[in-house]
């Protein structure tokens, strides 16, 4: 049996790749909420009945009561940022180039923290707890990205 | 001493080509709605979830994470399968074995696929071996190309045999309103123009891609008991995987005249299940067969595979009209996956279809006989078998 | 401008690309080193129940011996067992990112003295021509063999 890890003879390494495209369905409530940042530069959520808890972005289920959601919230563009990370290494995916902070944002009326880019900002003046407001882009087409990023407020 | 299982709630989707009404989780939560309602139970009463999808074709990792509130699956135990075409039939067998352990009353079980978000030829390629296999693999189209030539040669069915099972499978689809594939064919003649795919594969020969999801609820015997006035017993689950070559064309249909013929998995599961229940004579003592038939000719040939005839007869099968849904032994009267094809849910379609068979409750698919016991199959590549057998009766 | 006809749903179109490294191992690596440098296939056979196995691999599955270290070469001819037409439509190659259609017929070739080839290209002939049990050859690339099956072209029948 040979050795482990042994290069006694050459071996072969080689590169390849999977492209594969994909198409992601926000759903008819998925939908909603994009259309709505990309129209009305407005942020809705959804209440839950049973609950009241507030989701952003919106669901179709409870995930605590499974209950079915449809009650519309329409949250102010304000919140408070409750945590940050600053991301200095760059990885293929990544919309911006580093240095860029992500932020949870707890938009006021809303139960869930809401994930984007904190702008405007250096990291070293950013505290949790800070208010900070949603900025928005001229040119939208019904993405999360619509969003350009939060800035203090 | 283990639990008995049985099947108390089913729940699915009506299957499309397209949900763009719905994200994922949303069609999940339709199944898992749907089967909890038909169980007559609420979530709370469910203990664990168990999820399956084939992720990589629709590009989205852990996909069981992002179902939690569609599935119900939030902070609740369970599993995650990915295993091919036999997903849904893996999800089933290890939620069946958690019951059967005594560790679960009663349990979750979803398949799901939304296809339209993914590119499955595409993922099946990209899965492949790299250096062997990957620029000569046609993905599952290739394999049943294959299967379909080498079937024809070794058998003598013809083309005409493909067109009258597939006018079967569309007859039961259009009685089954879930199916997606609802064509009304009207003859062998309007089959043979579908244009081919890998000649002699034609496009009708082989299932489509759907968006869909299905959910069953199990549960212990006493749970069982307490639950359902018509409880589908699980009495047996056999699976057998064969791995890669030097079975590689058998598995197409034909068998090399200097390799070694090993017997199908579908054999082997076949011959196992029998043997322990005593099945000497599948056609006469099975109800119903739900056959996992990714083409029209792997059906075809698989009569052979599962034993209802002899090597070489399965097209005999078809002109005889043994497997119509009043025939001797029904197969696929769901319309089967060449109707209807969430990759991610179909192999639990099978059992889902075979369950509603032993209840009376399939509608206007359901066989006009007293279904007493039901077979359902699952299979994946490469030369993975399952099946399960359900009972009326404990 | 048009009447909106029912909701809008959005659909988002992303690319999901994986780059990775794929190694080999050693088994594979004597096989692609034959096929690279000598233009030869060979493999394993498993010394118990004599299974050829191709691709080779180090153990054989029903034996469950070690066969990594018998090495047989496989000849350069053999029979066309069975086979399929060209793809008649456009398959999504994902190594390309694209829609591919590939004009070779496939077969399957029992190589003489055993070993068989699956799903491989057929060239140099029209593939209503192509008939079970058919003589063929091995045609390899002259140069630029990297060490994959791809440099064995194809198989073309034997000409007399």
């Amino acid at each position: 049996m040979p050795t482990p890890g042994r290069a006694d003879i050459e071996l072969f390494v080689e590169p390849g790749k999977m492209e594969i495209p994909y198409r992601y369905h926000a759903g008819a409530v998925g939908s909603r909420f994009l259309i709505e940042l990309r129209d009305r530069q407005k942020i809705l959520g959804i209440r839950c009945p049973a609950c009241n808890k507030v989701y952003v972005p919106p669901k179709s289920t409870c995930i605590h009561c499974f209950a079915k959601l449809d009650e519309w919230v329409e949250l102010g563009n304000e919140g408070t940022l409750t945590s940050f990370a600053v991301v200095y290494q760059p990885e293929p995916p990544h919309p911006l180039k580093p240095p860029f902070t992500y932020g949870i944002v707890q938009l006021d009326g809303a139960d869930t923290g809401l994930v984007h880019f904190i702008g405007e900002a250096e990291a070293e003046d950013l505290r949790s707890g800070m208010r900070v407001q949603a900025v928005f882009k001229e040119d939208r087409s019904g993405s999360i990205l619509d969003i350009k990023y939060f800035k203090p407020a | 001493m283990s639990q008995r299982v049985a099947i108390v709630g089913c729940g699915q989707t009506y299957h499309k080509a397209r949900r763009p009404d719905v994200n994922e989780t949303e069609l999940v939560n339709e199944a898992v709605r749907t089967a909890l309602e038909d169980a007559q139970i609420s979530l709370r009463d469910i203990d664990s979830v168990f999820t399956a999808n084939m992720d990589g074709f629709e590009g989205v990792h852990l996909s069981d994470c992002w179902m939690c509130d569609g599935s119900g699956a939030y902070m609740k135990p369970g599993l995650k399968a990915t295993t091919g075409g036999t997903t849904g039939a893996s999800i089933f067998f290890a939620g069946v074995d958690y019951v059967a352990s005594g560790l679960f009353d009663t349990e979750l079980v979803i398949g799901y696929q939304k296809h339209e978000e993914g590119n499955v030829t595409a993922g099946l390629l990209g899965g492949q071996e790299q250096a062997w296999v990957k620029g000569m693999m046609q993905g599952a189209i290739g394999i049943f190309a294959n299967i379909a030539q080498g079937y024809m040669m070794e058998s003598g069915a013809r083309e005409e045999h493909a067109a009258m099972l597939r006018l079967k499978a569309d007859r039961n689809a259009l009685r089954n309103p879930y199916a997606q594939l609802r064509l009304n064919l009207e003859s062998v003649e309007q089959v043979l123009q579908s244009p081919y795919l890998i000649p002699p594969l034609r496009l009708l020969d082989m299932c489509p891609n759907s968006s869909g999801a299905a959910a069953v609820v199990l549960a212990s015997e006493d749970r069982a008991k307490r639950i359902s006035g018509k409880p589908v017993w699980v009495a047996d689950t056999v699976s057998q995987h064969m791995g890669w070559s030097p079975v590689s064309s058998s598995m197409m249909g034909f068998g090399a005249p200097g390799e070694r013929r090993l017997e199908s998995t579908h054999t082997v599961c076949a011959r196992k299940l029998y043997r322990n229940h005593g099945i000497t004579n599948p056609r006469k003592q099975i109800d119903v067969f739900e056959m996992y038939e990714p083409s029209i000719w792997g059906e075809m040939k698989w009569y052979e595979d599962f034993l209802f005839c002899e090597k070489g007869e399965g097209w005999k099968l078809v002109e005889q009209g043994v497997t119509e849904i009043d025939g001797e032994l029904p197969v696929n009267p769901s319309g089967g996956v060449v109707s209807t094809n969430p990759i991610g849910a179909t192999a639990l379609l099978r059992v889902l279809e075979a369950a509603l068979q032993v209840r009376g409750d399939a509608g206007e698919h359901q066989v006009p006989r007293d279904v007493k016991t039901a077979i359902a199959t699952g299979w994946g590549g490469i030369n993975w078998t399952t099946m399960v057998l359900l009972s009326s009766t404990l | 401008m048009a009447e909106k006809q029912g909701p809008e749903y959005i659909v988002l179109p992303t690319l999901g690309r994986i780059d990775y490294n794929w190694t080999a191992g050693r088994v594979w690596s004597i096989a692609k080193k034959a096929m690279r440098d000598e233009k030869k296939l060979i493999t394993t056979q498993c010394p118990s129940c004599k299974t050829i196995y191709l691709p080779p691999q180090p153990v054989c599955g029903e034996c469950y011996v070690f066969m990594g270290d018998n090495w047989i070469e496989l000849a350069q001819t053999g029979t066309l067992l069975n086979f399929t037409g060209p793809t008649a439509i456009p398959l999504f190659d994902p190594a390309f990112g694209k829609h591919m259609v590939d004009e070779y017929a496939h077969g399957s070739i029992e190589l003489d003295g055993g070993g068989v080839v699956t799903m491989h290209r057929i060239g140099e002939v029209d593939p209503n021509e192509l008939k079970v049990g058919m003589r063929v050859e091995a045609v390899w690339k002259n140069d630029g063999r990297v060490g994959r099956l791809e440099d064995l072209m194809y198989f073309r029948p034997i000409r007399e």
